[in-house]
Formats: structure tokens, C-alpha cells, sequence
């Protein structure tokens, strides 16, 4: 199910404005306090990043309870940590997803007819506004990486706002400040994707789950040579049913420790701004 | 001055007192008399509290336990919950270890409430 992302962005906007943005990173254990929101550090053992619930009292009193796995380097970095707080932040603020928690009811339907993959996509949008704000973010990537940003430059932006390379890179392709898309890989197969507004609407608009990672690409290189690679790749390696290819430039960075891969694409070249170029023959066509 | 009305709710309460005072006195143990004698597993029980536990509870050191179902102690809800969302995880099903550290961690949390005192 298609997730509108705007009110999601404004709801995050709105806590910002009403609690203030600082001036070094959001901080999401600041605004669970500031909430009285009771958070809980410890072990689970693995069943869980992060839980919230709901706990109501024989007096009638209840309380937000945050539960949360501590960070453990490399493994659990804090980046991910913060992001986890920032999803179940998203299901306090989130009005569906707080009647959910307080009621156990999803507007009168019981949970198992609640699309899970909805609601934590919906919380995962919201904790990425929350933690990377729109304005902050376009004005980092303009001042601190030229308006466009390469792998190094993802490095810099999850260090400004203390998040993890790989929700970093999701928000910057979601932003869409150049055509671009992101795709984490595990053992030579795609497990999400996420493509500009613009690279679709350059015909490149989907990489499904479960695909296969072409061996020719940087990314399907990346096994035999260190753990960061980078090169000029076409578009059909990575969209093969595409009848126009585009070059493409590919870097791609193991995650930690994991089998994971993160694979950034963005227009190789002068390519760029070949879309102007169409746009004005719309725009005299017109 | 008292007004008559009040005088005479006194008067009827201190009537029905007399009246029940008989059936009060035959309920309260003596505290002049010989020591009630225990069932052996009372008394067992009882030991198993260790010689010192009048003076313990003087010092306030034994805290009372909940007469809900003993089994359930080590894991019953504080309080009641209402629904969860959780992130991660490798199936979305809660251990029951995972189950124990939560109920531990509000215990705890509710535990640093009641000393800090009432929520401002």
C-alpha cells in the first residue's frame, strides 16, 4: 500500500516547531522525556528494537512506556538506536497509530486487520523527518556537499545529524534533490530500493525485491575487492527492461559488519541535465 | 451547641454499637491468652521466614507480597496494556525473556516513581 508521506512530514514538522528545533542534532530521548513517555533501555533479547505500549492503571492513570535495545558498536550503532526511537515516537504523534496504542483498535477494526507494513512505514517516514528536518537537510546538503551528494557526502550528513548511512541516504533519495536511488542488497539480491521522484520519471522506476544483483555491477563486484567500490555503470545493468539507458555512476559500501550492501546511483555525467534539456522541448513543444 | 438531630444520630449509634459489641468481642482474639496453636504446615511456613522476621518487619524491611496467583508473580503486568508496536525483531512474537525484562523494567520504573513521590 502507497504511503502519503506529506502529512507525515507535517506532523514531524509540527513536533519540531512546537518543541523547538536545537541547533546540533535532534535528540529523540529529549522529546520522549519532554513527552513523559517512561523509556526503558535493556536486553530483549533480539525480539525487538524498540516497542511502545500503553499502560493503564487501576486508577484509571496510564503512562507510554518506550522500550528500546541499547546501542552495541558495531553491531547496534547509536544511529540506528536514535532512528528507533524516532519510529516509536512516530506511532505516539502519528493520531492512527496513537489511538492504536491506547486502544488496542485501529478505527474499529482489532489489529489483525492493521496493515503492519503500513503503519511501521508510515513511522519510519516520520522518524526520518523527525531526526533529518527538511529545511536542515536541503540546507546541509547545498552548504556541506555542492547540492549533490556521493557516498562521502552520506557520510557527512549522518554525522551532522547522527543517523545511520542508510536511513540518511533513504531520506536524501526521498527528498529528491537530484535523480537517484538507493538500494541495500544482501547475498546478491535486492531487499529495498528507494528511487527518486525524478529518476522515475526518467523511466527508471523500479527495482523489485528479491531481484538479483547483475555480477557486472559495482555492487555485484563488491565480494571480491574491498568494501567500498565506485564506477560508471549503464542503467540497463540495473534495469534491464528499460528500452532507453542512461548512464548511471554506482558506489557501493558494505554496512558494518552485516552481509548487507548499500548501493547509491545517481546520473553519470552530463547526463544530469539532460532532463532540462527535455523539459524545455516540453516546455517549447508546449 | 450540638443541634437535637445530631444528639440523637449519636445516641443510635452508640446503640447499635452496644448492640454488635458482643458478636465484636467473641471475633477478637485474646491478646492476654495462650498462643493459638499452628498447623504444621503453618508452621513450617512460618519458620521458613526465619526467627528474626517480627523484628525485620519492624524495620521495614520485609515488604508485603501480592496474594494474586503465585505463579503468575514473576510476570504479571504492573498494570494493564492496551496494545504494543514494536520495530525489529526476528519474527514479531515476543520471548519470554523479552516478556520478563518488561514487566521488570516498569516494575522498576514504577518502583523510582513511588520513591521520588507523586508526579508533579
Amino acid at each position: 500500500m502507497e504511503v502519503d508521506p506529506e502529512p507525515i512530514e507535517a506532523a514531524a514538522q509540527e513536533v519540531l516547531d512546537a518543541l523547538g528545533v536545537p541547533d546540533g542534532p535532534i535528540d529523540p530521548f529529549a522529546i520522549a522525556r519532554e513527552e513523559g513517555i517512561r523509556l526503558a533501555a535493556g536486553d530483549y533479547g533480539g525480539s525487538f528494537d524498540s516497542r511502545i505500549e500503553y499502560r493503564k492503571k487501576d486508577n484509571g492513570r496510564g503512562r507510554f512506556f518506550l522500550f528500546y535495545a541499547e546501542a552495541v558498536p558495531p553491531w547496534r550503532p547509536e544511529g540506528r538506536v536514535r532512528f528507533s526511537l524516532g519510529h516509536e515516537l512516530g506511532h505516539y504523534y502519528l493520531p492512527e497509530h496513537r489511538e492504536f496504542v491506547l486502544t488496542g483498535d485501529w478505527h474499529g477494526s482489532k489489529t489483525g486487520f492493521v496493515s503492519e507494513r503500513r503503519t511501521e512505514r508510515e513511522a519510519d517516514l516520520f522518524a526520518a523527518a523527525l531526526l533529518m528536518p527538511r529545511s536542515q537537510f536541503v540546507e546541509a546538503v547545498q552548504l556541506r556537499c555542492g547540492g549533490r551528494c556521493a557516498m562521502a557526502d552520506l557520510d557527512k550528513l549522518s554525522d551532522i545529524f547522527q543517523t545511520s548511512l542508510t536511513s540518511t541516504a533513504f531520506r536524501y533519495v526521498r527528498m529528491d534533490l537530484e535523480p537517484c536511488a538507493v538500494i541495500v542488497s544482501s547475498e546478491g539480491r535486492v531487499k529495498s530500493a528507494v528511487i527518486s521522484d525524478s529518476m522515475m520519471g526518467r523511466g527508471l522506476s523500479f527495482i523489485p525485491h528479491g531481484h538479483p544483483v547483475s555480477k557486472v555491477s559495482v555492487t555485484g563486484r563488491l565480494h571480491n575487492i574491498p568494501s567500498r567500490s565506485a564506477g560508471a555503470q549503464p542503467s540497463d545493468v540495473w534495469f534491464p527492461d528499460v528500452d532507453r539507458t542512461v548512464p548511471l555512476w554506482e558506489e557501493a559500501r558494505q554496512l558494518g559488519r552485516t552481509k548487507l550492501v548499500l548501493t547509491l546511483l545517481v546520473i553519470h555525467g552530463d547526463d544530469v541535465d539532460n532532463e532540462d534539456d527535455d523539459e524545455q522541448l516540453e516546455d517549447r513543444d508546449e | 451547641m450540638t443541634p437535637a438531630y445530631d444528639q440523637d444520630d449519636e445516641a443510635m449509634d452508640a446503640i447499635i454499637f452496644l448492640a454488635y459489641l458482643k458478636d465484636l468481642s467473641s471475633s477478637v482474639p485474646s491478646v492476654t491468652g495462650p498462643e493459638p496453636v499452628l498447623a504444621p504446615e503453618d508452621q513450617r511456613a512460618l519458620d521458613t521466614l526465619g526467627p528474626d522476621l517480627a523484628a525485620r518487619i519492624v524495620a521495614g524491611q520485609v515488604r508485603p507480597r501480592s496474594r494474586s496467583d503465585p505463579a503468575a508473580d514473576s510476570v504479571a503486568p504492573a498494570c494493564q496494556m492496551s496494545a504494543a508496536m514494536n520495530r525489529g525483531g526476528e519474527d514479531g512474537n515476543l520471548s519470554d525473556a523479552a516478556r520478563e525484562e518488561i514487566e521488570r523494567k516498569i516494575s522498576e520504573l514504577e518502583e523510582g516513581d513511588e520513591k521520588q513521590g507523586p508526579a508533579k
